[in-house]
C-alpha cells in the first residue's frame, strides 16, 4: 500500500507541473502576440540565452490553425484554448484519482467516477475536435470577418485514439463498478 | 425482501445475548447484527448450521416467508 502512496504522490507532482507548464506556456504564447504563428513559436533570449516555447496542434486542427493563421486571426487563442481545457479537465479528474489512490481508496465508487470522468472528457472532446472548427468557421463567416475562411471537418485518427481511449476507459470503470457491487455484496454474505 | 429473519425472537426465546451467540457460532457480534436486522445478502449454510445447533431449533424457526401481501398489509 505504501509503494502506492508514493507512487501516487509522484505522479500528482508530475501532474501538476505537466498541467502548470501547459498553462504558462499557452499563456506567454498568447500574451507574446508576435510569436511566429506558422510554427506557433515563440525564440527569445539573447547570445547566451535562448528560450523557445512551442505549442502543438493536434493533426487535426492544424490546418485549420493554418487557414484561420492565413486569415490572419490568432489560431492559438482561438483553437489553442479550447484545446488545452479538456487536457486540464483530464488532469484534475487524474490528480483527484490518485489522491484518492494515495488515501487507500483502491477499489472504491469514488475512484470508478474518477475514471468515468476522465473517459467523459476524452468522448466529449471528440465531439469537440469535429465541431469546433466548424463553429469557428461559421462564426467567422456570419460575423463578416472573412468570406474566404474554408469550412473545415476532421476527421482523423487522433479522433479515433481519443473514441479508443473513452470507450477503454469506461468499460473499465463498468468493470471495476461491478468488481465493488460483487464485493459488497460479497461482505454481506454471513 | 420476502424472507423475514427471525433471529431476534429465536435469541429472545433462548434469553441469549447477541455477542453470546456470536462467540459460540464463531463470527463476529457485527455480522451476526447484520444477519439479525434483515441486511444480509444471503446466509452460509456452515453459519446457519451453527447457528441451529446453538439456538437447538431448526432454520424454519430463523428463515420465515412473508408473501408480498402480507408485507403490504403489516405497512
Amino acid at each position: 500500500m505504501s509503494k502506492i502512496s508514493i507512487a501516487s504522490r509522484w505522479i500528482q507532482v508530475l501532474l501538476v507541473v505537466l498541467a502548470f507548464s501547459q498553462l504558462v506556456t499557452h499563456c506567454v504564447l498568447v500574451i507574446n502576440n508576435p510569436y511566429d504563428q506558422s510554427t506557433r513559436e515563440l525564440n527569445t533570449g539573447s547570445d547566451n540565452l535562448s528560450i523557445v516555447a512551442n505549442y502543438d496542434m493536434t493533426n487535426s486542427w492544424e490546418t485549420m490553425a493554418d487557414s484561420l493563421y492565413a486569415e490572419g486571426f490568432d489560431a492559438l487563442l482561438i483553437l489553442g484554448t479550447v484545446q488545452l481545457l479538456p487536457y486540464l479537465c483530464i488532469y484534475l479528474f487524474l490528480f483527484k484519482l490518485f489522491n484518492l489512490y494515495r488515501q487507500g481508496q483502491v477499489f472504491t465508487l469514488a475512484t470508478s467516477q474518477c475514471l468515468r470522468n476522465v473517459g467523459k472528457t476524452l468522448l466529449f472532446w471528440i465531439a469537440i475536435n469535429l465541431f469546433y472548427p466548424l463553429f469557428v468557421t461559421l462564426v467567422i463567416r456570419f460575423g463578416g470577418w472573412s468570406d474566404t475562411l474554408a469550412i473545415h471537418i476532421n476527421l482523423g485518427t487522433t479522433e479515433v485514439y481519443y473514441l479508443l481511449l473513452g470507450l477503454i476507459f469506461y468499460v473499465m470503470t463498468w468493470v471495476m463498478t461491478q468488481g465493488i457491487e460483487m464485493k459488497q455484496d460479497q461482505d454481506l454474505v454471513i | 425482501m420476502a424472507i423475514i429473519i427471525e433471529l431476534g425472537v429465536m435469541l429472545a426465546k433462548r434469553k441469549m445475548k447477541l455477542n453470546d451467540l456470536a462467540a459460540a457460532v464463531g463470527i463476529t457480534p457485527q455480522n451476526l447484527s447484520v444477519l439479525k436486522s434483515g441486511r444480509a445478502k444471503a446466509v452460509r449454510f456452515s453459519t446457519l448450521d451453527a447457528i441451529c445447533r446453538t439456538l437447538s431449533c431448526s432454520p424454519g424457526d430463523l428463515l420465515i416467508f412473508q408473501s408480498e401481501d402480507e408485507e403490504n398489509e403489516e405497512k
